[in-house]
């Protein structure tokens, strides 16, 4: 499968071990990238604050550079917030005609919103490229409990993402269970973590972060998987910062290392700590990765599983029975024989 | 809440209310109140009124007060309450709304947000894309929060966060322009 990357101002900057992770992934599971040419700001919260044309008009500037070079070759954005941004634009455009001809002057560019922009999760649903990377997978994580979370924008608003389901998505799920990782269920899997005020209000933010951070946690997790360098910033980073807090109202520390789901797939496939940018996590994140991999893998069955497994030990059960019927009754016609000469 | 007069508040309110629910494209009057925003809502707990109330005070017209909360400008735009709502009233676009009315006016109820919006765009505006470093720099000096996440710089910088690749768009004089423009009001729709 090919993409147009939009790497976003992130992807090498707070984004740098999502971008490198991705890329190793990628190589290896048979995802083309070509990169948008000349693409500008996506404009973050800050432009569609300001009005719907500025939200519209800077990513859909980059989209129409996208369609010239690539035509309808649908567009990556790993960073959630660019993904939105992106979508909003397409989805205003595909909309309403008259709407697609403002964008177009906005920008003094032509934009006809002919390719689909998709997330950091999307090249993974893909049946080839998910077997690609199963095949590629030599160090599998063995069951480590992985929180997946998705943050606000990816799933949300419905109408503009199109992507997955708005409060119990699964998709990063199935993903990271390829590495051989065992996803939880937990219930703050989309709830926002506060990143777009992390300049303008970080004491708002910082409650939304202690909560997820917990409630993984408690959800039995061991690690948190993210698919946003905003969302995986916030948590991983702030993880300090919040146990300080804690630490001074005499509770117990936060301790849970925050990953780039790339991360986990890339560490599967073989990647070093260097290769999948592990050394950049804030919170240690090396150690955790490979004692996974040093697990022995308990195989636990479904109820269909289990119920098979014992039928079939039955009739298993049931003909060795009845074989040591017949030999007992061909034995003692034997010796009756034998008796008799 | 103390003693009000309905009429008086629908009366000088009806102009404000206009223009928000044209900018919004929301008719507060389709929200029977069932809280299901405000349950859901991430930043319901740091409200000074929650998102709920906040609907609440515009169908009776008080926007006077709306137009002094914090509420408008500490929603996320998450879009839990949207996503929940029974009546699909986009909230998020309300509450964009009316910060916009409120800095169209400059009586932004937190000067902080609309001091980031600004230096942000003023950074895009110059490069084309967004420079963390520098948007921190001038938010912290411009809104005198000086020390904010200067404990953490030093930590990003050590693991490679900070500094990017130096990336500029060669197309960098057309989004000035196009951001210049819009912020300007030169050309736009809405």
């Amino acid at each position: 499968m090919r993409y147009a990357n939009f790497p976003g101002c992130s992807a090498s900057t707070t984004g740098k071990a999502y971008t490198e992770s991705f890329s190793f992934v990628a190589r290896r599971a048979g995802i083309d990238i070509d990169e948008v040419p000349d693409w500008n700001c996506c404009g973050a919260s800050a432009g569609r604050l300001q009005s719907d044309d500025l939200g519209d008009a800077l990513p859909a500037r980059s989209l129409a550079n996208a369609e010239a070079a690539f035509g309808d070759e649908p567009v990556l954005a790993l960073c959630a917030g660019c993904y939105s941004n992106l979508r909003r634009a397409l989805v205003h455009a595909r909309e309403s005609e008259d709407r697609r001809r403002q964008i177009e002057a906005l920008i003094g560019q032509p934009y006809e919103a002919k390719a689909d922009v998709v997330c950091g999760i999307d090249p993974f649903l893909e049946p080839e490229t998910a077997h690609a990377v199963k095949a590629r997978v030599t160090q599998p994580l063995n069951g480590l409990k992985v929180a997946c979370y998705y943050g606000c924008a990816l799933v949300r608003p419905r109408a503009l993402t199109d992507f997955d389901d708005e409060e119990n998505p699964q998709s990063m799920e199935t993903v990271v269970k390829l590495a051989g990782a065992d996803p939880v269920e937990w219930g703050r899997k989309t709830e926002c973590c506060g990143a777009s005020h992390h300049v303008s209000n970080p004491a708002a933010m910082k409650p939304l972060v202690e909560r997820i951070l917990a409630d993984a946690i408690d959800a039995g997790a061991e690690a948190i998987a993210t698919a946003c360098p905003l969302c995986n910033m916030n948590l991983d980073m702030r993880e300090a910062e919040i146990n300080k807090a804690r630490a001074a109202r005499g509770e117990a520390p936060l301790d849970i290392p925050v990953y780039f789901f790339t991360q986990l797939l890339a560490s599967a496939m073989g990647a070093s700590d260097a290769e999948a940018g592990i050394a950049r996590n804030f919170v240690p994140a090396g150690a955790l990765l490979a004692e996974a991999k040093t697990r022995e893998v308990v195989v636990e069955l479904t109820p269909e599983e289990k119920k098979a497994a014992r039928i079939a030990a039955a009739k298993k059960q049931a003909a060795a029975r009845k074989a040591a019927q017949a030999a007992a009754a061909a034995a003692p016609a034997e010796a009756k024989e034998a008796a008799h000469e | 809440m103390g003693f009000c007069n309905l009429s008086e508040l629908d009366r000088a309110a009806s102009d404000a209310l206009s223009e928000i629910a044209a900018e919004s494209g929301v008719d507060v009057k389709e929200c029977y109140q069932c809280g299901k925003c405000a349950a859901g809502c991430p930043v319901a707990a740091s409200a000074d009124v929650d998102c709920r109330g906040v609907i609440r005070l515009l169908q009776i017209g008080d926007v006077d007060r709306v137009l002094t909360l914090q509420m408008p400008w500490l929603c996320l735009g998450c879009g839990v309450c949207l996503a929940r709502c029974p009546q699909s009233i986009d909230l998020p676009a309300l509450n964009t709304a009316i910060c916009r009315y409120e800095m169209k006016r400059g009586i932004a109820a937190e000067r902080e947000g609309e001091a980031f919006m600004n230096i942000f765009l003023d950074n895009v505006e110059a490069k084309g894309v967004s420079d963390e470093t520098m948007l921190a720099m001038r938010y912290n000096l411009q809104t005198g929060h000086l020390f904010q996440d200067v404990a953490n710089s030093p930590r990003m910088l050590s693991r490679g966060l900070l500094s990017g690749n130096g990336y500029k768009p060669a197309g960098g004089p057309d989004v000035k322009r196009i951001v210049h423009d819009i912020r300007a009001g030169e050309g736009g729709t809405k």
